[in-house]
């Protein structure tokens, strides 16, 4: 752990990615405070400002106020990442470690349902899901989740195969020790360095996947301070108003870089096994 | 002077009766019969590859045989499952190779030595109790109680897989090449250990091994394997002395000294 | 002969897959709350309509029933119609396919020459200038998302002096010229994710191979630097580049969804985009079903021609 923590901090890129999450962390903790106006608030004296002394960032077509909103559209892609990713990673571990245990028939039967959740390009498998469940935030988490499981449980079922067979699992075995136990003692453990870093640029495409889907219109609420949504709403005012699509563009941008530079410094630290590895 | 069967006085405590394993093509193990002397301290050599090994696996039930059964005190081991299995793996233990692979890297020594206890069902009050004694029996340190496997050295570790299958008090204990990962200085220091252990705890042990010497020094009979097939076996004076099978007088005369 | 058994095998287990997306795509139909039938003819829905549709398509049968009289037609070719417009859905995939094939494809050969020759520099030149260029061109590509660098490319080059189309479509067949400028823009917002991948992808494999004895005995042998790094050394290279190939079909298939809707490109993406907005399940239900058939069979192409060149590559 105190290597790791070393190999971390010699990171440049890391380092950056590091400082760039713990403002984007800043920004949604304290979101209202540093909020200059409500993000929902219309200005109808105020449309289509530009950046300036009055609204920092300027205002969009319906007069709210763009640095707000992107404050508060850092809480939404947080939550939704932290949810969604968590539901993935916990999906996927379960039906990972499973199939990597098990083996055998329940193996295959596993490994196909991840193909076929594979075989379907994700942002369209997420749009299918919105169309089945519905345009909302919860929603979104949801379809995330599920679309990024099968990369969780290939993950987590390559470094079971990894160490299942270790003479260390073995004597477990040959103790009595129970599977559960087993699992959650040696081979999980064996597993977490994959897993971290998995989780850490997991949540890049789930920020991404949440602005596209909502850049299309199948995301989240209407009205709801989401920098997809703005782009969304920005789109008809390019000619005239700029600012409304580049600068939540700019924050999405960030908050996926940072991601995934610490992923990679992650990766790189944790595990040479992982370097330069899966895209 | 004393004769095949000097064993005789003392009950059987494990079986094989055709064991069989196949791995595609190759017979691992092929119709392998022998039986332990409750108390006895039995050598199982041959070259790599002879299936010594796997028959630990076997008799530990790692892996499943193809035919044939292990009879342990007489039950089937083969045949047991669920709880019962789990409850007779408490009476066969093994001690295994390579001490650096067999411990997990990521545990303390006190949580590597508990986890047979806790595999049994121990109390955790008890637990430490014996894992405490365990520990003074086999001369580890206290204060490697919280230290990771892998900050100890070679001769430390392999200790640990000893204290480790012993802490259960087996009736049985497999050693399988104990001591062919560690420096030849260290080897001596743990077979002592064995043969202490043996007197103090008094478990029946068999023991996996391709060099004659250390096996002349520790064991009281042999089995001689070879391709999978037992070529020959009995007490080990008979043996080294006087072997039957062209193969024992082979591999006799290739050990040094 | 090998060849050929490898190709019955893994399309004996590609097949189970496309079962599998089969029974997907059906289900989605049928998850969606509500009266198939009244479902599947939308806006067009009449009584009369509805009841030959019951009975053409065994709607009052069991499912499994109906899903095997589905595959059936499936498999003819016949995707059913679309709700909205009534037109079979398998026409109106056909009409789109060409716009986004045009796209995906060029964007795909973009990334290769943006990737490969940034990928070489960046590993022949490790910790220098050129190698700081492109893993930044690499995490970059990674991060800004295509629709806002659509966006950005229409705010650069259409409403600034470029004077490029900001969106819509001309078919080759009427205008070639103007069909490759409007297409310019939306093939480069697409490209850049797969460019950065690529790229990564490309650079770890030639470090890899740089540091190969076969790389320090061919330099001892005279061989110019130059040669060695864009001949041997990407020669074996580009085998781990092609590894993600397929997965990155996939990308570019789902890409092309949000790319299509910022540049307003008739394609598949905005099909699928528009059939959920008119809520036209059988169209989505067809889109789907093709673009995963799509993914799987180009992934399956880039599996045998791995394995086609890859003895060969071994041997030279």
């Amino acid at each position: 752990m105190k290597n790791t923590w070393q190999a971390f901090r010699m990171h440049r890129m890391g380092m950056v990615g590091a400082v760039l999450l713990a403002l984007l962390l800043g920004s949604a903790l304290f979101a209202p405070l540093l909020s200059p106006r409500d993000p929902l608030a219309m200005q109808t004296d105020a449309l289509l400002t530009a950046p300036g002394s009055d609204a920092l960032l300027g205002t969009d077509a319906l007069g709210r106020d763009v640095l707000s909103r992107i404050l508060h559209g850092s809480r939404l892609a947080l939550h939704v990442g932290l949810v969604s990713v968590g539901f993935a990673l916990t999906a996927g571990c379960l039906l990972g470690v499973t199939a990597g245990y098990a083996g055998g028939k329940t193996d295959y039967v596993i490994s196909r349902f991840l193909d076929i959740l594979f075989s379907v390009p994700d942002v369209m498998l997420a749009l299918a899901i919105m169309a089945v469940l519905g345009q909302k935030t919860t929603n979104v988490m949801l379809a995330i989740g599920i679309v990024y499981t099968p990369i969780f449980a290939r993950v987590a079922r390559g470094e079971v195969l990894r160490v299942k067979r270790a003479l260390f699992v073995e004597a477990a075995r040959s103790m009595g020790v129970r599977t559960l136990p087993l699992i959650v003692r040696h081979i999980l453990p064996a597993a977490v360095p994959a897993l971290i870093v998995q989780t850490t640029l997991s949540f890049a495409f789930a920020v991404l996947a949440e602005s596209a889907l909502s850049f299309l219109g199948l995301g989240v609420e209407p009205d709801t301070p989401s920098w997809g949504m703005m782009l969304r709403d920005g789109k008809d005012w390019l000619d005239e108003a700029w600012w409304i699509s580049v600068f939540p563009g700019m924050a999405i941008t960030l908050t996926v870089l940072s991601f995934n530079l610490v992923g990679d410094a992650l990766r790189d630290a944790l595990d040479p096994r992982l370097r330069g590895g899966a895209a | 002077m004393c004769t095949e069967d000097n064993q005789n006085s003392e009950p059987t405590l494990l079986q094989l009766e055709g064991v069989t394993k196949f791995y595609g093509a190759v017979r691992a193990a092929d119709a392998v019969s022998f039986s332990l002397r409750r108390g006895g301290m039995t050598a199982l050599v041959g070259e790599s590859g002879s299936g010594k090994s796997t028959l630990a696996r076997l008799i530990l039930r790692l892996e499943e045989p193809d035919a044939g059964r292990i009879l342990f005190e007489g039950t089937d081991f083969t045949a047991l499952t669920g709880s019962a299995l789990r409850g007779a793996r408490k009476d066969v233990q093994m001690i295994f190779q390579d001490p650096h692979a067999s411990l997990n890297p990521r545990m303390k020594v006190k949580a590597i030595l508990e986890e047979p206890l806790k595999a049994q069902g121990v109390a955790r009050k008890e637990r430490m109790q014996q894992v405490r004694r365990i520990m003074e029996r086999t001369r580890i340190p206290e204060e490697f109680l919280n230290r990771y496997a892998h900050e100890l050295s070679g001769g430390q570790r392999q200790r640990i897989g000893v204290a480790r299958a012993l802490v259960l008090e087996p009736k049985l204990v497999i050693a399988d090449e104990p001591t062919a990962a560690l420096d030849v200085s260290i080897q001596a220091k743990i077979l002592d250990l064995l043969r202490e252990m043996r007197r103090e705890l008094d478990f029946t042990l068999l023991f996996i091994s391709h060099d004659l010497a250390v096996v002349y020094n520790l064991c009281d009979h042999v089995i001689v394997m070879r391709s999978g097939r037992v070529v020959e076996e009995g007490p080990r004076d008979r043996l080294f002395n006087d072997p039957r099978e062209d193969y024992t007088r082979e591999l006799l005369a290739a050990a040094p000294g | 002969m090998v060849l050929a058994f490898m190709f019955l095998r893994r399309l004996f287990s590609v097949f189970p897959v496309w079962l599998g997306v089969s029974v997907l795509s059906f289900g989605l139909l049928r998850l969606i709350p509500g009266d198939t039938a009244t479902m599947m003819l939308g806006t067009r829905y009449t009584e009369e309509r509805a009841e030959r549709l019951r009975e053409r398509m065994g709607l009052d049968q069991p499912l499994p029933v109906q899903y095997v009289r589905w595959l059936g037609r499936v498999v003819r070719g016949d995707l059913g119609e679309s709700a909205y417009t009534g037109r079979p859905v398998r026409d109106e995939l056909l009409e789109r396919l060409p716009v986004t094939l045009q796209l995906a494809g060029g964007a795909l050969i973009t990334a290769l020459l943006i990737a490969i020759p940034l990928g070489v520099l960046g590993a022949a030149q490790r910790g220098k200038a050129g190698d700081y260029a492109a893993q930044v061109v690499g995490i970059s590509g990674l991060s800004i998302p295509n629709f806002w660098l659509g966006t950005l490319l229409i705010l650069g080059f259409s409403l600034g002096p470029g004077g490029l189309p900001s969106g819509g479509y001309i078919s080759p067949s009427v205008s070639l010229a103007q069909n490759l400028r409007h297409m310019l823009l939306p093939t480069v917002a697409l490209s850049l994710a797969v460019a950065a991948v690529l790229l990564r992808m490309c650079r770890s494999a030639m470090l890899e191979i740089l540091d190969q004895d076969f790389m320090e005995l061919a330099r001892a042998k005279g061989v110019s630097r130059t040669r060695l790094l864009w001949v041997h050394g990407l020669k074996n290279a580009w085998l781990p580049v092609m590894t993600v190939l397929g997965i990155q079909a996939g990308y570019l298939l789902g890409g092309s969804v949000v790319i299509e809707s910022v540049f307003r490109l008739p394609g598949i993406g905005s099909l699928a985009l528009s059939a959920i907005q008119s809520r036209d399940y059988v169209l989505l239900q067809g889109v789907i079903l093709f673009v995963a058939t799509a993914f799987l069979l180009i992934n399956l192409t880039v599996d045998l021609l791995y394995a086609w060149i890859d003895p060969r590559m071994r041997a030279s």
